[in-house]
């Protein structure tokens, strides 16, 4: 740099005032809550139906996941190749997603075609049937995608630990095997979806540029269904985890191809409202972007990955870390010895005050960045409300981000983060 | 009618600068666009713009934290290669454009280019390509299509380029290629979002402005005879299911002719509406996925077809049936819905795209390395002046068998 030109001074993000849009909550007739988040300057919206119909619900494994996948796959007046014709047509996004506890009807299209679209959604919630040839094709997609799972080392890993974790038979840990999807039946989904669906409890969240008559829409479409109002207190009861005893778990499927699928992962219960927060600062240090310690140390000094990560997923009452590369086989034990020093650090070692401002800084930054996005807005809002938090959830969250210490950072690792404590599966 | 607005001048060094203003967002974008890709590279040093491109983020001469200093502004960053440019971008809360320009103008000036970089980033590229092959098993098989659809041109290589010649690159190939394509008058600085376009043109002065010209590129490549003969291989590899990939040579990028492709592949192949996932796959189980797309590149595109085969089923008859289908492209009037059910989709990806800084920024961008920037907004216009006509006479040009080039995948796994 020349000496004609000083480097510009770097303001902190952390001295930024966030601010979340709030929302407008309307209640329609049948007291289904709408919460509406009306902002942007592009003529689009995103329309989120949230129905408490997860896997928790299923009686049978795998019904959750067919009655979701197959809301598409015909109703009483259309068959599934009218149904993707419908939505199609208007450059519409419709998406189906499910969790442990709540299943999502996703629909994104253009402004002025929401009149035309929110019927379509009306009927597949109502009068989805659930047609015996597609529930085959379900079932024949599912075996197949078991098959390639099976030699996949990245889902291999992903459910071992999964299974180290929770336990071989805990829920969180089973998926559908071949012989549960051969046993679903057409009347199981049926009863699944009058119970969970039509009938179900739900709430929605619209988001975007929205059209001023938007309430009397809904009102009008949704009002009136048999729907019932979401229960946000549920308690979510489910079986008491049973986690190995052994540490270290090592699979092998294919050792033609010498990369191995590496998890460090821990199933944390976090005693305080305010430890989501410290969590996520000490996650993000580690491996939550380029440039963290992970990030530095594996890939940019030593060149064993070209991805490492570390992200954070709530199972029940659990927070889950976990963190994931992959690496040729010759590096692997190199590999998961650094990320055990870089765990073990976090507990001893004071982090600089350097590193922790830039952290935090680039946390902010990257919420910054979230809220300029409505359709982001709208998916902190379900967070929040499906986690039970109040309204000013996210400005705690930002508080402790902003504030929290390097001291009570190690405090923090030393309760919860102990290396020795961290299941290790390697899949190679 | 959707219209991003810009700003647009030149330094004096060749620089030339796209300002998009955006007060609704608390961010700003610096995007640049290097019109260099892998089409530059010698056809025996494949991968190496991809190399350098890692590269250009292993920090500056003054500044060998310069991700630890954009991180410290709150900012995060990112770049990729293609055929035909490598891009890289900034985004950071507007309070510190000016660290944008700073260090993006550091990382053009005078990047840290060393053997223990290049050593590493070679490492952390062959990981990239075994994780790319874990998560898509036809990765090799497209890049065989490929070269076999671009016999001369260097599109027939892809920009990971031949792990063999990734492991071969030295310090002074990548100084010389850097040398020769990263310098102003080959790039296009986009800065997109909360910031005004006075205050941008006086930072890009302050910090691009004197940073020197490079030799002017001048791009020669070598364009083959028009194919005569359809082009067929068949491969056996390590994939789930038997696939069928067909190419078609098309016009490329924004070219005359390459909105009414772009038309044909949405019809046959975009979404479960779409032709060939109707016929092929609901109706007579020949497919369990199967797609239609254009390739975009700037000099001659390809329209692609890609099918994964249903289990047990025959890949000629499979075959058969998708040319049946092409065929009607040719051959059956085109509905007025379907029409207007393509011009929907092409407004709605635009909108929805567009709510991100980053997208626009890099239509701008593009549009600029293109020859013109007003192409941002005057595509969309040619998208919707299609008509049935061109688009059935287009169908004709396209699906030349001649022309065409098969690749049939067939899978170690199936019994």
């Amino acid at each position: 740099m020349t000496k004609n030109r000083k480097a510009p001074q770097i303001k902190d993000a952390i001295n930024y005032n966030l601010t979340l849009p709030a929302y407008d909550r309307h209640v329609l007739s049948n007291g289904v809550e709408v919460y509406i988040i009306n902002c942007g300057s592009v003529d689009a919206m995103r329309v989120n139906w949230i129905f408490n119909a997860g896997v928790r619900w299923q009686k049978k494994k795998g019904v959750a996941y067919a009655a979701n996948s197959l809301l598409l796959s015909g109703t009483a007046g259309r068959e599934a190749a009218d149904i993707s014709e419908f939505f199609e047509f208007y450059g519409a996004g419709i998406d189906l997603d499910l969790s442990d506890t709540v299943a999502f009807i996703t629909l994104e299209c253009l402004t002025r075609h929401s009149k035309d679209l929110l019927p379509g959604v009306a009927e597949i919630i109502c009068n989805s049937t659930y047609p015996d040839a597609e529930l085959q094709i379900l079932k024949d997609d599912a075996l197949q995608v078991l098959t390639e799972r099976n030699n996949d080392k990245n889902a291999v890993a992903d459910l071992l630990l999964q299974k180290v974790l929770y336990g071989q038979m805990h829920p969180f840990a089973m998926e559908p095997t071949p012989e549960d999807y051969l046993a679903l039946n057409r009347q199981d989904l049926l009863s699944f979806h009058q119970d969970k669906y039509a009938y179900g409890e739900c709430f929605i969240t619209v988001s975007g540029k929205l059209p001023v008559d938007l309430v009397d829409q809904l009102e009008d479409i949704f009002g009136t269904l048999p729907l019932n109002k979401f229960s946000f207190d549920q308690e979510y009861l489910f079986p008491p985890l049973r986690p190995s005893e052994d540490r270290i778990h090592h699979k092998a499927i294919d050792r033609d191809k010498a990369q191995t699928s590496i998890r460090v992962g821990k199933s944390i219960a976090l005693k305080r409202k305010e430890d989501y927060g410290k969590l996520k600062v000490l996650s993000f240090i580690l491996g939550g972007y380029p440039g963290s310690r992970l990030y530095n140390n594996i890939r940019e000094d030593k060149g064993y990955v070209y991805s490492i990560e570390c992200n954070l997923v709530e199972r029940g009452l659990y927070t889950q870390l976990t963190i994931s590369a992959d690496t040729d086989e010759e590096n692997s034990l190199n590999a998961v010895n650094e990320i055990r020093k870089e765990l073990g650090r976090l507990s001893k070692k004071v982090i600089k005050g350097t590193d922790l401002r830039t952290a935090k800084n680039l946390l902010i930054g990257s919420l910054l960045d979230g809220l300029q996005n409505a359709f982001n807005v709208a998916s902190f809002w379900e967070y929040s409300l499906l986690k039970g938090y109040d309204d000013n959830y996210f400005y705690q969250l930002i508080d402790i981000i902003k504030n929290v210490t390097a001291d009570e950072l190690l405090k923090f690792a030393q309760e919860y983060l102990s290396a020795e404590d961290f299941y290790v599966v390697t899949v190679a | 009618m959707r219209s991003i607005s810009f700003d647009r001048f030149l330094l004096s060094n060749g620089l030339k600068v796209i300002v998009h203003e955006d007060f609704s967002s608390p961010s700003v974008v610096l995007f640049v666009v290097y019109d260099v890709g892998s089409r530059d590279e010698d056809p025996d040093k494949t991968g190496l713009a991809h190399l350098c491109e890692h590269l250009m983020f292993s920090g500056t001469k003054d500044f060998p934290n310069f991700e630890t200093l954009l991180h410290q502004a709150a900012g995060h960053t990112n770049g990729a290669t293609t055929p035909d440019y490598t891009e890289y971008f900034i985004q950071l809360p507007a309070d510190n454009a000016e660290v944008a320009f700073w260090l993006e103008s550091e990382q053009m000036r005078k990047p840290l280019l060393n053997r223990r970089n290049v050593e590493t980033q070679k490492k952390i590229i062959l990981q990239e390509y075994k994780e790319m092959l874990a998560d898509d098993p036809y990765s090799e098989a497209v890049a065989q299509l490929y070269s076999l659809s671009y016999k001369n041109h260097p599109y027939q290589w892809l920009p990971f380029g031949k792990m063999e010649h990734v492991k071969q690159f030295s310090l002074a190939d990548v100084q010389d290629f850097i040398s020769r394509f990263y310098c102003p008058n080959n790039a296009v600085l986009v800065v997109a979002g909360n910031i005004a376009v006075d205050q941008a043109r006086h930072f890009a002065e302050k910090w691009f402005a004197t940073i020197p010209m490079g030799s002017t590129y001048l791009r020669d490549l070598p364009a083959g005879p028009v194919q005569q003969k359809p082009g067929r291989i068949v491969i056996e590899a390590d994939v789930p299911l038997n696939a069928i990939y067909k190419s078609f040579p098309m016009p490329g990028f924004t070219k005359p002719g390459y909105e009414e492709v772009s038309f044909i592949s949405s019809i046959l192949g975009d979404g479960a509406s779409s032709r060939l996932y109707k016929a092929l796959v609901r109706e007579k189980k020949l497919f369990t996925y199967i797609d239609c797309g254009t390739n975009d590149l700037f000099d001659d595109g390809l329209c692609i077809i890609e099918g994964k085969l249903a289990k047990n089923n025959d890949l000629e008859a499979a075959e058969k049936a998708l040319e049946e289908e092409l065929q009607k492209m040719v051959s059956i009037s085109l509905p007025e819905r379907e029409l207007l059910k393509v011009k929907n989709n092409i407004e709605s990806d635009t909108l929805l795209g567009e709510m991100d800084l980053i997208e626009r920024a890099t239509k701008l961008a593009l549009s600029e390395l293109l020859g013109d920037v007003h192409l941002v907004n005057t595509s969309l216009n040619e998208y919707f002046s299609v008509t049935p006509e061109r688009i059935i006479e287009a169908s004709r040009k396209l699906f030349c068998h001649e022309r065409s080039n098969t690749l049939c995948v067939l899978s170690k796994n199936i019994a």
